[in-house]
C-alpha cells in the first residue's frame, strides 16, 4: 500500500514536472539523468565487496569529467581575461590532477589484488 | 558535425559506465579502469574539438590538462600503498571545489539565464561545495590527523541551511534578470554547502556517482544549448 502511494506521487510529480515546465531540454536532462541514476544504482550494485575501495577511486577519477564543464566557459587568450574565465581555467586544472591522479591510484589499488592467472 | 560531437560524449558515457561494471570481478577490474581512463579522455577530447578553440585559447587548454595530469600522476605515483584512500578523499575534495568553480564561473559568463542554467549553476555548486569541505574532512579523518573544528550549534545547523538553500534557489529561479539576487545566492549556496559539507561528513563515499553523473550530464546537456 505504502508503495502504491509512493509510486504514484512519483509517477504524478514527473507529470507534473512536465506541466510546469515547457522547456524540452529540462525534460531530456530529467531523463537523461533518471536513467543514469539507474544505470549507476545497478553497476554499483553488481561489483563484489572485496573491490569496493578501487571502485570508490574509481568513481572519484571519473567525477573528474566536470574539466569537460570548466572547458566549456574557458575563454581569453593564453591568460584568461575575465573572472569567470578564470575560474574556469581554476577548475579545469583541478579537474585534471583528479583526473590523472585517480586513474594512477586506482591502478596501484588492483595490483594490490593482482594475482598470477590476471592479466 | 554536432551530432558528432553528441556521439563522443555518449561514447564517454558509456566507457565510464562500462568502466564501473568492470569492477565486478577480479578478472574485469583492469579492464574497467582502462574502460574508465578511455571514456574521460573521449570525453575531454570530444570537449576540445567541439569547442572549435583558438590556438591561444587551445594552448592555454593543453597546457592546463597537462599541469594538471603531470602534477595528479606525481602525486598518484609518490603515496604510500596505505595512504592511497586518504588521497582519493584529497582529490575528491579537489573535484567538489572545481565543480562549485564551475558553476559559478558558467552563471557569470552565460549570456541567457534560463530555468534549467540556473538549476544547473545552483545545485552544481551546492553539491560541489558539499563535496569539497565534506572530503576533505574525510581525508584529515584517514591521515589520522587529530585536528578537528566543530561548526558552533552544529546539531542545529543543518535544516535551516538546508531549508535556505531550497529559498534561494526558487528566488533565483523566480527572477532570473536580477543579478544581484542570483550573486547573492549562489555565495550564499557556496558558504552553506562548504558548512553543510563539514557537518555531513559520515555519508561520504556514497557521494561520488551522483555528482559525477549530474555534473556531466548537465554540462554535455547545455553544451547543446549555449
Amino acid at each position: 500500500m505504502r508503495n502504491a502511494v509512493t509510486l504514484s506521487a512519483g509517477l504524478l510529480g514527473c507529470l507534473g514536472l512536465g506541466y510546469a515546465c515547457a522547456d524540452p531540454a529540462i525534460l531530456t536532462m530529467t531523463s537523461i539523468f533518471s536513467l543514469s541514476v539507474i544505470t549507476g544504482y545497478f553497476s554499483v550494485w553488481g561489483v563484489t565487496p572485496s573491490l569496493h575501495t578501487p571502485l570508490m577511486s574509481i568513481t572519484n577519477a571519473i567525477s573528474g569529467i566536470t574539466a569537460v564543464g570548466g572547458l566549456l566557459i574557458l575563454g581569453g587568450g593564453y591568460f584568461p581575461h575575465s573572472f569567470p574565465q578564470a575560474l574556469a581555467s581554476m577548475a579545469v586544472l583541478l579537474s585534471s590532477v583528479n583526473i590523472a591522479g585517480g586513474f594512477v591510484v586506482t591502478q596501484r589499488m588492483l595490483d594490490m589484488f593482482k594475482r598470477k592467472t590476471d592479466p | 558535425m554536432v551530432s558528432v560531437y553528441q556521439m563522443g560524449y555518449l561514447a564517454a558515457s558509456l566507457c565510464c559506465i562500462g568502466g564501473i561494471t568492470g569492477l565486478a570481478s577480479q578478472s574485469t577490474a583492469r579492464i574497467g579502469n582502462a574502460l574508465g581512463i578511455m571514456g574521460v579522455s573521449t570525453g575531454v577530447i570530444t570537449a576540445l574539438c567541439a569547442l572549435n578553440f583558438t590556438a591561444p585559447l587551445l594552448t592555454q587548454a593543453l597546457f592546463l590538462l597537462g599541469a594538471g595530469g603531470t602534477v595528479g600522476l606525481a602525486l598518484g605515483k609518490r603515496v604510500a600503498v596505505t595512504q592511497l584512500p586518504q588521497t582519493v578523499a584529497a582529490f575528491h575534495a579537489l573535484v567538489g571545489l572545481a565543480a562549485v568553480v564551475t558553476s559559478l564561473g558558467s552563471h557569470w559568463s552565460a549570456v541567457d539565464h534560463s530555468t534549467l542554467h540556473l538549476i544547473a549553476a545552483y545545485l552544481g555548486t551546492v553539491i560541489g561545495g558539499i563535496t569539497f569541505t565534506g572530503s576533505i574532512a574525510a581525508f584529515l579523518k584517514l591521515s589520522g590527523i587529530k585536528w578537528t573544528f566543530d561548526l558552533p550549534m552544529k546539531r542545529y545547523l543543518n535544516k535551516p541551511l538546508s531549508l535556505l538553500n531550497i529559498i534561494g534557489l526558487i528566488a533565483m529561479v523566480q527572477n532570473p534578470h536580477n543579478a544581484l539576487l542570483a550573486t547573492t545566492a549562489l555565495l550564499y549556496a557556496t558558504g552553506s554547502s562548504f558548512a553543510l559539507g563539514w557537518n555531513i561528513t559520515n555519508s561520504i563515499g556514497a557521494a561520488d556517482m551522483p555528482v559525477a553523473i549530474t555534473v556531466l550530464n548537465s554540462y554535455s546537456g547545455w553544451a547543446l544549448c549555449a
